[in-house]
This record gives C-alpha cells, structure tokens and sequence, in this order.
C-alpha cells in the first residue's frame, strides 16, 4: 500500500511539468484577459498613496496641536 | 492661479486611468485548437479571437499560411461560427517545405471589420520527404486595418496588462524625474547653504522612494501573472530593489544626526552619491550586451522599441508620466510645508 503511494505520488511529479506547461487561467485575477491584475495595480498604488496622506494628515494635526499649546 | 499644476496632475492622472482602462485591445487570435498539419493532407482548425466581431464582416474574411516570405497558402473555405471563432480550412501540398521534415507557418487572418491578425509560428506543417516543389505562392495584399483604431495592442500573456504600463512603468519615469530634481537643490544647498534647499530635496527624495517602493510592489503583482513568479530576480527588478534601499538608506543616515547642519551637509553629500549610483543601476547595467532580464530593453535593445510601446500607448503613456511626476511634487511639496513651520517654530523657541 506504501509502496502504491509512493508510486503514484512519483508518477504525478514526472507529469508535474507536462501539467503546469498548460496554460492555466482558473485563479480569479487570470480571468478575462487578466484584467484584474490591472485593477489590483490601481488598488495598490491607491491604498499607499492613502496610508501617506494619513501620514501627513496626522503630522499637520500634531504640529497645529503644538502651536495651539503654545499660544496659551 | 498659482496652483495649476496641482489641477494639471489631477487632470493628467485621471486621464491616465480612464484612457488606460477603456481604449480596447485591438482584436487578435488567441488560441488555436490544432496547430499540427501533415503535408498532402487537409488542415481544419478553429481560431478563438479576442474582442473579435466576426460576424460583423461585410466581405468575405481571408486567411494564409505563410511559410516566409516566398511563399503562402491561401485557405481553401473559411466558416465564421461565432463573433469569437472561426473555421479555417487549408489545403496543404505534398511537398511545401524548403529543408528538413516540418517547419513553422505563420497564420494570418484578414477580415474588414477586425482588420489583419498574425499568429507567427502558429502552426507546424509535418513532411515526410525533405523537398519543395515550386507552387504558386497566394499573394497577401490589400490587409485591412479594421474599424477601430484608437486600441492597444494585444500580446500573447500580457494581454489586457500591457495596460500596466501606464501604473507600473509612469512611477518609475516620475522616481528618476523627482531624483533629478532632488539633485538639483541638493547642490543648490551646498552652493548656498540654504538649510530649506536641503528640506526640499528630502521630501523630494521621500515621495520617490515611496513611488519606488510602489513600482516595486506593482512590478511584482505584474510579473507574478506573466513571468509567472513574484520575485524572479531579474536583473532589472534587482537593481531597482537595491537603488530603492540605497535611498532607504538615506534616511537613516538623516535621522542618525542631531544638529541640523550636520545632518543637511552629509545627507547631501549622501545623496549626490547615490543619484550617480542609480544612473548606472538604474539604465546601463540592465540594457549592456548580454544582460539578460525579462524586462524589455535588455541585451543592448533600446527599451521603447514599437514592439512595447505604440503612438496610441504613447499618447495614454507620457501624459501619465507627467502626472505622476506633479503628483509627487505636490505631495513633497505638501511635506515640505510641514517641515518648514516646524523650522520657524524651532527658531521661535
């Protein structure tokens, strides 16, 4: 039975190139022209570009904070 | 108005996203069921298109195989099935190939609504005997060039992310531009000794390492559907990764100092360094004779040949660039303001 197992498992490794050396498209960002990773580039750039607005955001708020302190 | 170019990037980027997501692919072939033909025999395969309209054709389509550029063969029947596929149907001779036993034919599909299409090397053509007899050749004359004309084009595995070029490539051209410009008050700050000279470089600097970092990412996400690998050290991936640190670097070089004139002087001097390590990091290492990297412009070729970028991509591509340059500059600018009060406030104290 171990000896079975292993067979097969040798078997699928030898076939392991013949099988990925088909073209693939069952991942959801491979679709339709593989469009989405397009979109997930966008998403990316945007969501970096937010997390440094907040950033700026939040240093703009300490340094008004600060100026207000020493006005009193 | 002294804030147009803030408008001016907005507008550009904009333009950039909406233009790169809707203009087509041009209509192509994009798979082929049968690519094997044996001479003497009668050849059928079905083409699958890609924003094909087959059905939209006023004259009947035309297809050849061509074997170079002596000779080709005309379909002998064509039957459209669908907007997406179509029939071909090719007599093949007994004898067509010039040497050895089988050589690749390139296909070639015409039809006035989509415009020509090339499949090169599509299909194999199979011979026993090794010898060419001199058949007419079908002359491939008047292709059309199809009813739409503002596409991209299409190519085999990049398909519609040859749209990335305008979100992955335009960060890249906007870092050096924004370096540049960082060199330039750099050097003013060493001339003149102007300490916000040397605050506007940094920011100037921040904002690129931030886009580098983001071409690096979107690079990866990229390459991961075509090359198929995230990281495949690539040698034009490798070196941007190491001109990224070198900037990184940078900034723990800035924050290791307390005085600030210390800080300006050396963070200066760094930087100058380290723009004159990107030039060559950046645009000699990955295009010398047999560098070889997946990118495009490797092994002496230039990078912007009309294989990877044509006047419609162009027309999409530089005003990004320039968006994403004005982008950057507000936002260095915006930081730049920042640091410029909490200098004032320093003095009052």
């Amino acid at each position: 039975m171990k000896k079975q197992f292993l067979y097969i498992i040798l078997l699928l490794l030898a076939n392991s190139p013949a099988l990925y050396a088909q073209e693939v498209a069952d991942d959801f960002l491979s679709q339709t022209g593989k469009i989405y990773v397009v979109a997930s580039l966008l998403v990316v750039t945007l969501v970096v570009l937010f997390i440094y607005m907040f950033v700026l955001d939040r240093k703009i708020s300490r340094l008004e904070s600060f100026q207000s302190e020493e006005e009193h | 108005m002294k804030n147009w170019w803030k408008i001016l990037a907005v507008i550009l980027m904009s333009y950039s996203v909406i233009a790169g997501l809707l203009t087509p692919l041009s209509p192509a072939m994009r798979h082929l069921d049968n690519n094997v033909a044996q001479a003497n025999t009668t050849f059928q395969c079905t083409i699958q298109g890609y924003n094909t309209e087959f059905k939209k054709v006023n004259t009947p389509p035309r297809a050849w195989l061509q074997r170079d550029s002596a000779f080709a063969l005309c379909a002998s029947n064509i039957q459209i099935l669908s907007d997406k596929e179509m029939k071909l149907t090719f007599d093949i001779p007994a004898k067509v190939i010039t040497e050895g036993s089988k050589e690749d034919f390139d296909l070639i599909v015409d039809t006035d609504h989509d415009g020509s299409m090339v499949l090169p090397d599509a299909i194999l053509v199979k011979q026993d005997s090794s010898s060419a007899m001199l058949i007419p050749s079908c002359t491939i004359a008047d292709l059309n060039i199809g009813s739409r004309s503002f596409t991209f084009p299409y190519r085999p595995i990049i398909e519609e992310t040859i749209r990335n070029l305008y979100f992955h490539v335009s960060l890249w051209f906007a870092m050096v531009l924004l370096l540049m410009l960082s060199l330039y008050y750099n050097i003013q700050y060493l001339r003149r000794g102007l300490l916000l000279d040397n605050i506007r470089s940094s920011e100037l600097i921040r904002i690129s390492v931030i886009f580098g970092i983001l071409g690096l990412i979107t690079g990866a996400l990229w390459a991961k559907y075509t090359w198929g690998k995230y990281w495949s050290w690539d040698l034009r991936q490798t070196t941007a990764a190491i001109v990224v640190l070198i900037y990184l670097a940078y900034f723990v070089l800035r924050d290791s100092f307390e005085d600030l004139d210390k800080k300006a002087r050396i963070s200066a001097v760094y930087s100058i360094f380290a723009f004159f390590a990107m030039i060559p990091l950046m645009f000699v290492i990955p295009r010398l004779q047999g560098a070889d990297s997946l990118h495009p412009g490797a092994g002496g070729n230039p990078a912007f040949g009309s294989n990877d970028l044509d006047n419609t991509m162009r027309m999409v591509f530089y005003p990004a660039v320039i968006g994403y340059t004005l982008f950057g500059l507000w936002i260095a600018q915006l930081w730049y303001r920042v640091e410029k009060l909490k200098l004032k406030m320093l003095e009052i104290d």
